[in-house]
């Protein structure tokens, strides 16, 4: 008997709870007797024996979404939802009415697919969405804990605002295992709050991740192909500039979050092992700053151009170095489906190449985050360098 | 005492420090490319360019030149990359790549095929045709190369691709030595050569086609692939086996009590009848495949991840087995050949039916064999080993039987637990698999085996890379790990060599043997019964 697409991954169990105590004995129950989880797929189809089959929770993670509204919770849902696998157990936080009372309420739901292997057994993830109201809402802290699976790393995407100075955000990254954020989401420059994140994660022991940096992996790639040439190698440890512009968008008054384009300065002072010598200050809407490769200065600069992009995205990155006698300029850019290489030394074209990277979903870099696992190669010295960076 | 200069010989102590402490910090520089440290690609190759032998044959199109394209696509493949196909027959540049094309649509692992890719692909492949045996054909050859460095960059870097019978590998060998075109000099760039098995028919064999080889190259510039190396979860045995503490201290002769491994297949010899005719399941599969599994499960772990040092390791193993005498052979191996009947509720005929096989042929489609290793940590320990065509059910598995506890405490209620078992499943369902004995909740003492269960398609969502495209983007980044040295394929032949002459001069066998659809032919599961022990039901 085939099964339709619904009714591979279909919502199977549904509830509500106004604590947080509920809300755990709820879900307890429901995976401590063989007759309850057999309910769970009671309407699924009975397999070869005439038994019906049986649920199993997926052993993979605890993940909590922290959304500033709903309809922000039901994209990161949706995201998920086209995952190749899910956490075990996922809690929507959306905190409301900071000023009113404090209230708990929480939607608890189960969904199950039958899985490949063919004994009709379901794979099934709980997705827990919760309004917390007052002084709950502040306090997240001390419900994620408890609403946790033990033993299962635990993943926060903070799709919100950040305040770096929360008690209860530190508090917060203190119990799970990676923090997932959106640094060029933040206010203003958005370089500070990232700064003084890494700071309290780094006091947290908390590894941390930037979607704004994950989704930079085209850039990284593009730039290190050109230096795998040998005409080009050499000048990597010769590099003189290293210039990255970026959209101002239409108002160039408006504030401009350079979260993005700094990660592009700091990946680079990162790989080449140089140390910051003079950290990015704005002088006149640019930022300018120098490093020092072993005793080789190289300025820094980020430039903002006006035009009608999204702002703070990057336009271009532009790397000069000289090196006996001769200059070499290489350039990369980036559009919605390719990345394209331009190099030239004194003057002539020596490499030019469009790959085909396209600008990666939002499901696909949190499929990636999650890809991770505790081991994000990068991320770690590219965000200490941030830090120096930003000074 | 005047002090001089540090470093001019005449320094004292503080004139060093002083000397050093002035020295820049200079970060230690080595050739590789630092940008690409903690990147999806780590490495990609020279620029260079593969030279197809056989580009017209079966595996060109079915593996070689997918892998090769889907390589290019990924961008895993440098710009300055080129695809020379050297073939017997008439064929132009354009026709070849139509050719190639056609084969893509049926056996690219993505589809449909990108445009954009497929175009920048094709417009880097040529086609050169020439006899295998013709020296003048190497010559153009080496013109034709030549010529593509000047245009194009590849600096001179080759990969010579033998996709072709192994009846052509010397000719087409010396053929390559005679045009030169194997010379490493300091400016001419790297050359390698892939040479696909069967690596000869038997040890005397196998010695002559290495010392062929030889002749012309060096050892470290011979690849010799075995597709089964390139396997994700083969790959994974390394890593599960040295990456994680708590497996190897069991890993030993005092808690295992013997590994079965299997490579069992639903399909028959497709349209290979010819080939399996001279080929048979002890040559095709345990030979190498099989063999290949074994030292990856009983290796020492090696130094570092150099090629040279696992295979070191490997080869340990192999000439560790112990060599059965033709007394020996009839006891512990057993082959079999299938006659007709049912896979999958459709009827089959048996092996001597299938096309181009001799209807009175004496090919075996089904070898199991009993070997011992001769060291510290296996002695004792068999190894059960089994491949075989048109078996129930297509399954490739190393499982490692614990043996069973030294006291059975619950044995009182009936319930003995069952020994500990780690399955690695190879394909399909890529994973690990671990079997132990857990309390059935309740008020008694009832012991049931239970699974704890990894399976790769569920744990990662990243998509594995076809074997061959592993395999060659290994070669051409010069890791020979994953690839068969010469005295790893000599070694194996002469674990099997015993084997053969034994068959050879025994009595003529009973086959077929077992039909079609059943798990081979009865010897095989007294290999095991008559030791207390029975082949894993997969």
């Amino acid at each position: 008997m085939s099964l339709t697409a619904t009714e591979l991954s279909a919502l199977r169990w549904k509830s509500t709870a106004t604590s947080v105590t509920e809300a755990d004995a709820l879900l307890s129950r429901i995976w401590s007797s063989t007759e309850s989880r057999q309910q769970i797929t009671a309407e699924l189809i009975k397999n070869a024996d005439g038994k019906t089959p049986i649920a199993v929770r997926t052993g993979v993670m605890n993940l909590v979404v922290v959304a500033p509204g709903a309809e922000r919770a039901v994209g990161a849902a949706s995201a998920l939802s086209s995952l190749p696998r899910n956490p075990s157990r996922t809690l929507f936080i959306v905190p409301r009415d900071p000023e009113g009372p404090p209230t708990f309420r929480a939607r608890l739901e189960i969904f199950c697919a039958v899985t490949p292997r063919g004994d009709g057994t379901s794979a099934c993830t709980e997705l827990l969405w919760i309004d917390a109201s007052g002084e709950a809402g502040r306090h997240l802290s001390s419900m994620v804990p408890q609403l946790s699976l033990h033993d299962l790393p635990t993943l926060l995407w903070w799709d919100h605002t950040i305040d770096p100075s929360s008690q209860d955000l530190k508090e917060l990254l203190r119990g799970v295992d990676r923090a997932l954020f959106n640094g060029s989401d933040q206010r203003g420059a958005g370089i500070n709050v990232v700064s003084d994140l890494v700071k309290v994660a780094a006091s947290t022991g908390t590894a941390l991740s930037d979607f704004s940096l994950i989704r930079q992996a085209r850039w990284r790639d593009a730039v290190a192909s050109a230096f795998d040439e040998p005409e080009i190698a050499p000048y990597l440890h010769s590099l003189t500039e290293i210039r990255a512009t970026y959209s101002a968008g239409s108002n160039s008054n408006a504030p401009v979050n350079i979260v993005k384009p700094t990660y592009h300065l700091a990946w680079l002072t990162s790989r080449l092992g140089a140390s910051v010598v003079t950290p990015l200050n704005n002088k006149s809407g640019s930022w300018s700053g120098m490093i020092s490769d072993g005793g080789q200065r190289i300025a820094l600069t980020l430039e903002p151009v006006v035009d009608a992009g999204h702002s703070g995205t990057t336009l271009a990155l532009h790397l000069k170095g000289e090196r006996r006698g001769s200059t070499l300029e290489l350039t990369v850019r980036a559009d919605g489906a390719t990345t394209q290489v331009q190099a030239a030394i004194n003057g002539t074209l020596v490499k030019e190449r469009v790959f085909r990277a396209k600008r990666a979903t939002d499901a696909e870099l949190l499929s990636n985050a999650l890809e991770l696992g505790e081991v994000d190669p990068l991320s770690p010295s590219i965000l200490r360098t941030f830090v120096q960076l930003v000074g | 005492m005047k002090s001089g200069k540090a470093g001019e010989g005449g320094g004292t102590i503080r004139d060093l420090r002083i000397a050093h402490k002035g020295k820049k910090a200079t970060p230690k520089r080595s050739g590789k490319n630092p940008l690409r440290s903690g990147l999806r690609i780590e490495r990609v190759p020279d620029p260079n360019i593969v030279v197809l032998f056989g580009a017209t044959g079966d595996l060109a199109h079915r593996k070689v030149v997918p892998a090769l394209y889907h390589l290019w696509a990924g961008d895993l493949l440098p710009e300055r990359f080129a695809l020379v196909c050297f073939g017997r027959r008439e064929a132009s540049d354009e026709s070849m790549r139509s050719e190639l094309r056609a084969s893509l649509e049926k056996h690219a692992r993505v589809q449909p095929i990108d445009e954009t890719r497929w175009s920048e692909f094709a417009s880097r492949i040529s086609y050169v045709k020439g006899a295998f045996d013709d020296p003048a054909s190497y010559t153009a050859l080496s013109r034709h190369l030549d010529a593509i460095d000047a245009s194009s960059g590849t600096n001179g870097n080759r990969l010579f691709y033998l996709a072709t019978p192994a009846s052509s590998f010397p000719e087409i060998i010396r053929g390559l030595g005679a045009a030169g075109l194997d010379h490493e000099t300091g400016e001419s760039g790297w050359r390698r050569v892939v040479i696909e098995k069967p690596f000869g028919r038997d040890l005397e064999s196998a010695v002559k086609l290495n010392r062929e080889v030889g002749k012309v190259f060096r050892e470290s510039q011979v690849y010799r692939i075995d597709h089964y190396l390139g396997k994700e979860t083969v790959r994974n045995i390394l890593i599960f086996r040295f990456g994680n503490l708590i497996f190897e201290p069991i890993w030993h002769r005092r808690y295992i009590d013997h590994i079965q491994i299997t490579v069992a297949e639903t399909i028959g010899v497709e349209n290979r009848g010819a080939f399996y005719e001279e080929t048979g399941a002890l040559r095709d599969i345990l030979q190498n495949h099989l063999l290949q599994l074994l030292t990856l499960v009983a290796m020492e772990p090696p130094a570092n991840l150099d090629a040279e040092a696992l295979r070191d390791e490997k080869v340990k193993v192999l000439r560790a087995v112990r060599l059965m005498s033709p007394e020996q052979v009839d006891g512990q191996v057993v082959r079999g050949q299938y006659g007709p009947g049912w896979i999958g509720a459709t009827e089959v005929a048996g092996y001597r039916g299938e096309t181009a096989v001799d209807p009175a042929s004496e090919t075996e489609t089904f070898v199991a064999a009993r070997f011992e290793i001769d060291d510290w940590r296996w002695a004792g320990v068999p190894f059960y080993l089994r491949a075989g065509k048109r078996l129930p059910k297509r399954a490739t598995e190393i499982a490692i039987q614990f043996k069973d506890v030294p006291q059975r405490l619950f044995s009182q209620t009936g319930d003995a637990p069952e020994s500990n078992m780690l399955v690695i499943r190879i394909q399909p369902d890529e994973g690990i698999l671990l079997r132990f004995a857990a309390k059935v909740p309740g008020l008694g003492t009832d012991v049931r085996p239970v699974n704890m269960d990894f399976a790769y398609g569920s744990a990662f969502s990243v998509e594995s890379p076809d074997a061959y495209e592993t395999l060659i983007l290994d070669a051409l980044l010069g890791d020979a790990s994953l690839f068969t040295r010469a005295d790893e394929v000599e070694a194996a032949w002469r674990i099997v060599d015993p084997i053969m002459e034994s068959w050879l001069a025994g009595p003529e066998p009973q086959l077929p043997n077992y039909a079609a659809g059943t798990w081979g032919p009865d010897d095989a599961d007294a290999l095991l019964t008559r030791e207390g022990r029975r082949w894993r039901r997969l």
